[in-house]
């Protein structure tokens, strides 16, 4: 009878410890413990001393609900090489492209603050902007994102179209070129119920 | 098995509960450490559910090693090159706990390079004149296998002229080009954040 017991918590002591142990060792199987890979990419000695100082910055990713995982599948991990060619190669021939700039997006329909307006043929995102980064002036407006940069296929005329809906025209110089701009995007006005914005400020140089 | 171990139900009932509440407790917690590529869903186009990655590192995370599934970028000049090597050296020492072993990189020659996944331009961020550095997505692909969709090309820009009112320092342009590199990674702002607040 004693002995019984203590064969039975034996086992549960050991599965228990098996069960814990099977995050780590998931881990492992995905190459998370692996070391902390060496540097591939040349840093010119000039540099070294800020990428030291980035690399030296705590990296705490937090994720938020409803965050898709992305890791594959670890089970791949079991997986022959010839059988991870095969699921790569048909995944390659399994999609298809959807533009979000460029020329392939004239026509195309353009979501701004829940409103869905439909770019005419000859009118295309040059830019879907996800992000910008500023430079530090005071008052210096910058733009919320996403931005659509809408373009006339000619290039003669163009606007950017902020994620609050706000619509700007940028880098003109005469009135004749603003009032263009507001011609040739009545409809996309119109669609937010705005007027155009004037953006003042001029880059020194392109580069 | 209580029978056997001549155990009452009542001991068996906590057993299995214990084994049941570690494999439920457990596993998720494991899975949610790889949650990391989390970008704003309002910052996505209209109708998509990009999962924020691009497909070359998700068909190569099955293929280590495979240079055909490196993300291949290409660069307008020596100049923002060279920051852009850096700023891969920098995020391929990043702490192990993005485990970013798995992100590929192949740097391929010739400007424009339409066979890039990212390519870096060095001037102006197309309608932004004010902005230091942007972000461009160009297009991503739909996957009918995995009822999914994965970014395909990007652009990034970075502006080295100096605008009255900003100073240069020499990890200027380099925190932004790694900072920009953080959004490669599908990482939303705030994640990246810290390269910014280098900047004076």
């Amino acid at each position: 009878m004693a002995n019984s017991k203590i064969v039975f918590w034996a086992i549960v002591l050991l599965l228990m410890l098996s069960a814990v142990g099977i995050g780590p060792l998931t881990n492992l199987a995905r190459g998370h413990q692996s070391p902390v890979p060496t540097p591939s990419y040349p840093v010119h000695p000039d540099d070294q001393h800020w990428v030291d100082q980035l690399q030296a910055l705590p990296f705490s990713p937090v994720p938020y609900e409803g965050a898709p995982i992305l890791r594959p599948d670890p089970t791949i991990v079991s997986m022959s090489q010839a059988e991870r060619q095969q699921l790569a190669e048909t995944l390659r021939q399994s999609t298809t492209l959807v533009y979000v700039s460029g020329p392939e997006t004239a026509g195309s329909k353009i979501t701004v603050v829940g409103k869905e307006i439909q770019l005419p043929p000859d009118i295309y995102v040059k830019a879907y902007i996800e992000e910008v980064m500023c430079d530090p002036i005071p008052d210096l407006h910058c733009p919320e994102t996403p931005i659509y940069g809408l373009y006339t296929l000619k290039e003669d005329a163009h606007v950017r179209v902020e994620a609050n809906g706000d619509v700007y025209t940028f880098s003109r110089d005469t009135e004749a070129e603003i009032e263009q701009d507001r011609n040739t995007f009545q409809f996309v006005l119109d669609a937010l119920d705005t007027e155009l914005k004037i953006d003042p400020y001029k880059s020194e140089s392109s580069q | 098995m209580y029978k056997i171990l001549k155990l009452p139900r009542f001991s068996a009932s906590i057993f299995v509960s214990i084994m049941v509440m570690l494999f439920l407790i457990v596993g998720p917690v494991t899975a949610n450490h790889f949650v990391y590529l989390v970008e704003d869903s309002a910052r996505q186009p209209g109708g998509t559910k990009a999962n924020f990655v691009f497909f070359q590192w998700y068909a190569g995370a099955f293929l280590p090693g495979d240079s055909y599934y490196k993300l291949r970028w290409a660069a307008q000049d020596a100049t923002v090159k060279g920051y852009m090597d850096s700023a891969i050296a920098v995020w391929q020492t990043q702490d192990d706990s993005l485990d970013i072993d798995w992100h590929g990189w192949e740097y391929i020659t010739g400007w424009p390079q339409s066979g890039a996944n990212i390519r870096v331009y060095h001037g102006d961020c197309i309608t932004v004149p004010a902005a230091r550095a942007c972000f461009i997505r160009q297009s991503w692909s739909t996957m009918g296998t995995q009822n999914a969709q994965f970014w395909h090309q990007a652009d990034m820009y970075i502006r080295t002229n100096l605008n009255p009112g900003t100073t240069a320092v020499p990890s200027f342009f380099a925190a932004s080009m790694a900072h920009e590199v953080g959004h490669s990674y599908g990482l939303h702002e705030r994640y990246i954040r810290h390269y910014i607040d280098l900047i004076p």
